[in-house]
């Protein structure tokens, strides 16, 4: 079964129009994936600026790992299960969506990010735990990983803009729209 | 003049009316607002978890509070252009008329000067003259008020 049949399939499934169609139930799950940003991403934040140097520079990196990293992890949580909700509200539409695409594509690089840090300088963090600025491998994941929750804000907000530029239901559209945003054309 | 023709002075200005009349631009300026959401939560949260002894928890409150604060005000200064720029694309017709709106503005007011007069105040001191009851208090009161601001905010932009 082809990613576009499944979606296809899950929007017809009681719970998929239940949610699409609720005066409230969407709108609520709507603002919980947008309030819950503040915990997630501004606890990461805070971390990464620690791992610039920025913030906190006599607080062992450690430490702010430690204490902060779980309310990262409760947010991202959060953020996962409201996403999931509000992808299957409307499958289709997001499946078809670019910067929904470009969104995951983007999660997917933020993961990989967020594992090799963990994997590889993290590992010495005893070595440089007191230091007011990091090593420069920390820096750079702490600074990548910034610039990819702020893109994937922003390609979040746009994600309901789409329809008023280009849409798979607006065509004639360039091939590259149509390729990128897996339109369905004759 | 009244509120709403100084409403309509603002959102029908050239500056606005340029600004309407690309697709782009709203949403651009909302996600940087969402931004610099994410960084004033950031900010607010890793004092008050603190102060409720959830957070970072051997180090003075007020060397939290200092470095917290340097980050907040830069959250505020994206937050505060890019919120007057959405607020002056629809001033007059749908923030004027919007509760949510007024709510946000109220709830902002009093979070700024609770923030800044009467938290600043309490995290700043030394910890040897203070009481967790007090800390925990002014934590609750900040992170509800924040709330306040950011749920009226939401509904703001909901349908």
């Amino acid at each position: 079964m082809s990613l576009l049949r499944l979606c296809e399939w899950l929007a017809t499934t009681p719970g998929s129009i239940a949610l699409h169609e609720s005066r409230y139930m969407y709108l609520i799950v709507l603002s919980v994936h947008v309030l819950t940003l503040c915990m997630f991403v501004g606890t990461a934040a805070m971390i990464d600026l620690r791992l610039l140097g920025l913030t906190m520079p006599g607080v062992r990196v450690s430490e702010v790992v430690a204490r902060l990293l779980p309310w990262t992890t409760a947010g991202f949580l959060v953020m996962l299960v409201s996403g999931a909700l509000l992808f299957y509200a409307a499958p289709l539409s997001r499946y078809q969506n670019i910067f929904f695409r470009a969104k995951m594509v983007t999660l997917v690089v933020a993961g990989v990010n967020v594992w090799v840090f963990h994997n590889t300088v993290y590992r010495s963090v005893a070595k440089w735990d007191l230091d007011p600025v990091p090593p420069r491998r920390a820096r750079m994941g702490a600074g990548l990983s910034l610039a990819l929750w702020a893109i994937l804000i922003m390609l979040g907000r746009m994600i309901p803009y789409q329809v008023y530029w280009f849409d798979c239901s607006k065509q004639p559209q360039p091939v590259i729209v149509n390729f990128l945003a897996g339109c369905i054309t004759q | 003049m009244t509120l709403l023709d100084f409403f309509k002075w603002l959102q029908y200005s050239p500056l606005l009316a340029a600004m309407r009349s690309s697709p782009w631009v709203f949403p651009v300026i909302a996600s940087v607002h969402l931004m610099g959401l994410a960084l004033i939560g950031g900010a607010v949260l890793v004092v008050d978890l603190r102060l409720l002894g959830f957070g970072l928890w051997r180090q003075p409150v007020a060397e939290i509070a200092r470095d917290a604060e340097r980050w907040m005000l830069v959250s505020l200064l994206v937050l505060l252009p890019t919120g007057i720029l959405q607020f002056m694309c629809f001033a007059a017709t749908k923030y004027y008329y919007l509760t949510a709106f007024w709510v946000k503005m109220a709830a902002l007011s009093l979070a700024l000067v609770f923030t800044f007069a009467i938290r600043r105040k309490v995290v700043m001191a030394d910890d040897t003259r203070m009481s967790p009851v007090r800390n925990k208090l002014v934590a609750v009161v900040s992170l509800s008020l924040w709330s306040c601001v950011a749920i009226a905010g939401r509904l703001i932009g909901l349908p």
